[in-house]
């Protein structure tokens, strides 16, 4: 892994992030640093939305938003920490009761000043994997789930 | 078109004429959470007792040495004062054991409501103008000001944005003047895309705002929360603590009540979101964006059938249902109806003990009138309001009329059913008759049954003739709430104090009898139908609101719709009770012979068989007049208003044939010459024309009412003459007319109030006493023949069994009573005993009945406490 891309600058967490955001929802992309202040004052909401909101309009239809499934996957590549926030993730979404009542806690994610190397090509891919299956599992359609993917791998292996 | 490809309706009747059903079920929630919390308070103040060992004799220990170290060396009525000061001073701290922890959840709930917007900022929502610096956030934070200044303009309502949440949705919260709405990221960027429905549930966010319901919802979630940790968790601990045996019992209780609690508080949810729905969806277009809205929405699953009561939010079917006809929303709803009885069924009892115990020595009609009007208010809040809903639907022209049959069935039934759940706690009442009669049970129930549909019918006349008048109708129904509390309240309270009487005494068909007697003349049941006819037909001196300020019955722009007005006519109707009058004055010389006889044996003739006699030919005349008012005051439908002039033209009429017979009355007696001087003898002149008034009016109303309502009928076979009032000359007349019968009502009115006061013993007054009371109260006393338990005994079942013919005379029929009881008493061996009589002796020679009573109420105290020392239960 190499800390620097390859016109020599360092890549830190937010800007990849939002990078890989803007290519599949730039709509989002706009609102970025709000929604990355969210994710990492309450990452466990992020994927678990607000519940049935006793108060509320009553859940319209859900946007999910890409941002915290990218900086959470993010997260765990930049901390070798891979394997146990996919894990823990597919726990915040999965229906089953327990999950539900149980699921661990999701590791903090990482700083906005965490510097994101380029990553090996097999380790792009795996973390590009992960993003898709996790976006998959919140039900995010697949060909957005394919581009954001797409996006990850290219924006973590250094192609873009 | 929506999204369901169902049609908005052009013609959609608009729900916000009137106080909503939000209103009236929060109101539910409220009494259901009180009586809840009063029947857990109760509970734990008995065990405790029974627990800690204090029964009420230890409790009074004081009270009885006091009564008893004095009996020899005190004034007897001075001891016997001091003991009933003693054991009220006892009692009236118990309430406070039951009253205080009422406080607590009250706070609890008050504080929780008062943090409720620090609970919702608590995940930091940005200000939505924050949350980017692009250009087309810059659209969008202007679009969406736009939108506020729109739906509620000129209040401060900050716009936030909770970030981390994809859902397109909302929530508005806040203290008054204070409102946010905060909405989801997911509903900031979906406005890009799908921006009708991003905009209809801001609207719908705002319309919580213009609804005015933001801080009933967040009251309804602290209330909830406050009655499970400040009642229920002390009263499952204290279970626990004093009597493990008992907590399976006290959990199914708390199941229940919280369940209760439950469906109340999901029923208010549900009812704001759906006002909130037509609020937002109040034109065509935006009831279209409304309905993509609700199409969109994810939540409407789950419950189905009779489980949808147990969601907070309505089901995507019935938000659809209520979008496109949203008349739905003013129709009778049975439940509300049935909660509204079940909760005055039981509460009365709680009610009745608490307030009984803040004043041990109030007469019992009295002790029922504050519990029944503080349920009268409860039924004015949620029933009143949903017939005054319910008919602004038949007043378009829309929706089918409301059957007040099925409406009032309903009540009683919930009554019926609150019953059976204090029943649990061991109260004696209505369902008690299940046991000892129940043909006799019925027939109260049918009582009640009968109360309540004449007090709807009356409601739903009361809503037709103010809402054509007013330019303010929600001010208007609250105003029809506190009137319709006075009217309802003291026959609810009389009602339950029926049923007290009659299963206390032995549920016998006479008890009835005397129960429904007394009931007719009881002073504020007959000042109520005073009340109520006099203000339905004050609806009809009012002039028609200025054209454009009629109520807006129908949403998208509609025009106002003019209601149909209905004029009062007092002084033709006033004209047949006005004859009667003469008719008995100038007939009732014809009555002087068997005047003279009665009044020879008795004095000046009250309670005489010949005044009766008197009175029954004035009561004739004024029911025949009644016909009449009837026949001129009513018509095709117009049948309530005739009943209504007959019922306030009577009121008026009571008092110069008051007069008539009192005249008729002391002429018999003292001749011409003496005829003045007699007047003034005996009792007050005000309190004897009161009380013949009163009499005259309670006995003749109910006829009358019902003649009213067929001379009405047979005016309808006809089309009504009655020309509208005209203005000049003939207004002059019925305001003279209107002024002359003002005074009678007021002088009446006087009159039966001094009466009242002097039944209650609120003014002292000398009372002449019949032979039989004197009698007995002279028999001969052998003091220290009886044993005080026996006395005791023979006390306590002194008041047990009267009979049909007490009906008409229960004033002295009980003072009779009370002479006897003062009489046993006084051979007791008890020294405190002796005393008590000797005060009674006392007050019976003073003609003080007001005194006299107070002294049975200590001595039948007394004797519970003796009974409790010997373990004896009377």
């Amino acid at each position: 892994m190499a800390a620097e891309s390859e016109n020599g600058s360092i890549r830190r967490m937010d800007d990849v992030a939002r990078a890989i955001v803007a290519e599949v929802a730039p709509k989002e992309a706009e609102y970025f640093p709000a929604v990355a202040r969210a994710t990492r004052r309450n990452p466990r909401r992020a994927f678990r939305g607000g519940g049935d909101d006793l108060l509320g309009f009553s859940l319209a239809d859900a946007v999910t938003l890409m941002t915290p499934i990218v900086m959470t996957v993010l997260t765990g590549a930049v901390t070798n920490t891979l394997t146990q926030a996919v894990e823990h993730t597919s726990k915040q979404v999965s229906e089953r009761l327990w999950d539900k009542l149980f699921a661990p806690r999701p590791a903090p994610i990482a700083d906005s000043e965490t510097v994101v190397p380029v990553f090996e090509p097999a380790q792009a891919k795996e973390t590009a994997q992960a993003v898709e299956d996790i976006a998959l599992a919140l039900g995010v359609d697949k060909a957005t789930a394919l581009r954001l993917r797409q996006a990850t791998y290219g924006h973590l292996s250094g192609e873009r | 078109m929506t999204a369901a490809g169902e049609t908005v309706s052009g013609r959609r009747l608009n729900p916000f004429v009137l106080p909503s059903s939000t209103t009236s079920r929060f109101l539910i929630l409220i009494a259901a959470t009180f009586a809840g919390c009063l029947y857990l308070d109760l509970f734990m103040v008995e065990v405790w007792l029974r627990v800690a060992y204090i029964p009420e004799h230890v409790r009074h220990a004081e009270c009885l040495s006091s009564l008893r170290s004095g009996a020899r060396s005190v004034e007897p009525t001075l001891l016997v004062d001091r003991y009933g000061e003693c054991t009220a001073g006892v009692t009236a701290g118990e309430a406070l054991f039951v009253i205080v922890p009422l406080l607590v959840p009250a706070l609890l709930a008050l504080s929780l409501y008062a943090l409720h917007p620090l609970w919702a900022l608590r995940r930091g929502p940005m200000a939505l103008a924050e949350v980017s610096g692009s250009d087309a956030h810059a659209d969008l934070v202007r679009r969406f000001t736009a939108i506020v200044e729109e739906e509620v303009p000129g209040k401060n309502v900050r716009l936030l944005v909770d970030s981390g949440r994809g859902e397109v949705t909302g929530r508005a919260f806040g203290l008054p003047r204070h409102h946010a709405v905060v909405v989801s990221m997911g509903l900031v960027i979906a406005q890009a895309t799908t921006p009708a429905v991003a905009e209809a549930v801001l609207r719908h966010e705002l319309a919580h705002i213009r609804n005015r319901d933001v801080g009933i919802a967040h009251f309804t979630v602290a209330i909830w929360w406050s009655f499970l940790l400040a009642a229920c968790v002390p009263a499952l601990v204290a279970t626990a603590i004093w009597i493990p045996s008992g907590l399976p019992l006290q959990c199914a209780r708390l199941a229940v009540i919280i369940l209760v609690l439950w469906l109340a508080r999901t029923a208010v949810l549900r009812a704001r979101e759906h006002h909130a729905d037509v609020r937002a969806g109040d034109t065509v277009e935006r009831a279209e964006a409304m309905a993509e809205a609700i199409e969109a929405a994810s939540s409407n699953r789950r419950y189905w059938g009779p489980f949808r009561f147990f969601s907070s939010h309505p089901g995507r079917r019935y938000r659809m249902a209520v979008l496109n006809e949203p008349g739905r929303l003013l129709r009778l709803d049975q439940w509300e109806l049935f909660s509204a009885g079940t909760l005055a069924g039981l509460g009365m009892a709680p009610i009745y003990d608490v307030y009984w115990r803040l004043d041990t020595e109030a007469m019992v009609s009295d002790a029922l009138l504050v519990p029944g009007l503080m349920l009268g208010l409860l039924i004015s809040g949620v029933i009143v309001v949903a017939v005054w809903r319910a008919n602004t639907e038949s007043l378009a022209g829309q929706g089918p009329r409301t059957s007040l049959w099925l409406a009032a069935a309903v009540f009683t039934t919930g009554v019926i059913a609150g019953e059976y759940v204090t029943m649990v706690r061991g109260e004696l009442w209505i369902w008690t008759f299940a046991y000892v009669n129940p043909l006799l049970g019925l027939v109260y129930c049918l009582v009640l049954l009968l109360i309540i549909l004449a007090f709807l019918a009356w409601a739903r006349a009361c809503s037709s003739a103010w809402l054509a008048i007013s330019a303010r109708p929600r001010l208007t129904t609250m105003a029809a709430v506190a009137v319709s509390a006075l009217v309802i309240g003291p026959w609810l309270g009389f009602w339950f104090r029926g049923v007290m009487l009659i299963i206390q005494a032995g549920g016998t068909w006479d008890l009835l009898a005397v129960t429904l007697v007394a009931m007719a003349r009881h002073s504020p049941l007959v000042l109520t139908i005073a009340l109520a006819c006099g203000y339905l037909l004050a609806a009809g001196t009012r002039g028609r609101p200025v054209p454009g300020r009629s109520l807006r019955l129908h949403l998208d722009g509609a025009p106002p719709v003019p209601l149909r007005r209905f004029h009062t006519h007092l002084a033709r109707a006033a004209a047949p009770p006005a004859v009667a009058c003469v008719l008995m004055a100038a007939g009732g010389f014809a009555l002087h012979p068997m005047l003279t006889a009665g009044s020879r044996q008795q004095g000046t003739g009250q309670f005489l068989a010949a005044v009766y006699v008197t009175m029954g030919v004035a009561v004739g005349l004024l029911v025949l007049a009644a016909l009449v008012t009837g026949i001129v005051a009513g018509g095709r439908g117009m049948g309530s208003w005739a009943v209504a002039h007959a019922g306030l033209v009577l009121l008026g009429a009571a008092v110069p044939m008051a007069l008539v017979i009192l005249v008729h009355v002391a002429v018999a007696e003292c001749g011409w010459a003496r005829a003045g001087a007699c007047l003034g003898q005996g009792a007050p002149l005000a309190s004897t024309i009161g009380n013949y008034s009163t009499l005259t009016y309670a006995y003749a109303i109910y006829a009358a009412l019902v003649l009213a309502g067929c001379g009405s009928l047979l005016r309808a076979r006809k089309p009504p003459r009655i020309p509208e009032p005209r203005r000049g000359a003939r207004r002059a007349i019925v305001a003279a007319a209107t002024a002359t019968a003002t005074l009678a009502v007021v002088a009446g009115g006087y009159g039966i109030l001094r009466n009242w006061q002097l039944t209650l013993g609120y003014t002292p007054a000398r009372m002449t006493w019949q032979t039989s009371v004197v009698e007995a109260a002279n028999q001969p006393i052998k003091p220290g023949s009886v044993q005080g338990l026996d006395s005791c005994r023979y006390a306590r079942g002194v008041f047990a069994s009267p009979e049909a013919r007490d009906a008409l005379n229960t004033d002295q029929r009980y003072f009779m009573l009370a002479a006897q009881l003062v009489n046993r008493v006084a051979s007791s061996d008890d020294p405190a005993l002796q005393a008590m009589a000797k005060a009674g002796f006392v007050w019976f020679g003073r003609g003080r009945p007001d005194m006299v009573t107070k002294v049975v109420v200590r001595v039948l105290h007394y004797c519970t406490l003796v009974g409790g020392e010997h373990q004896v239960n009377f």
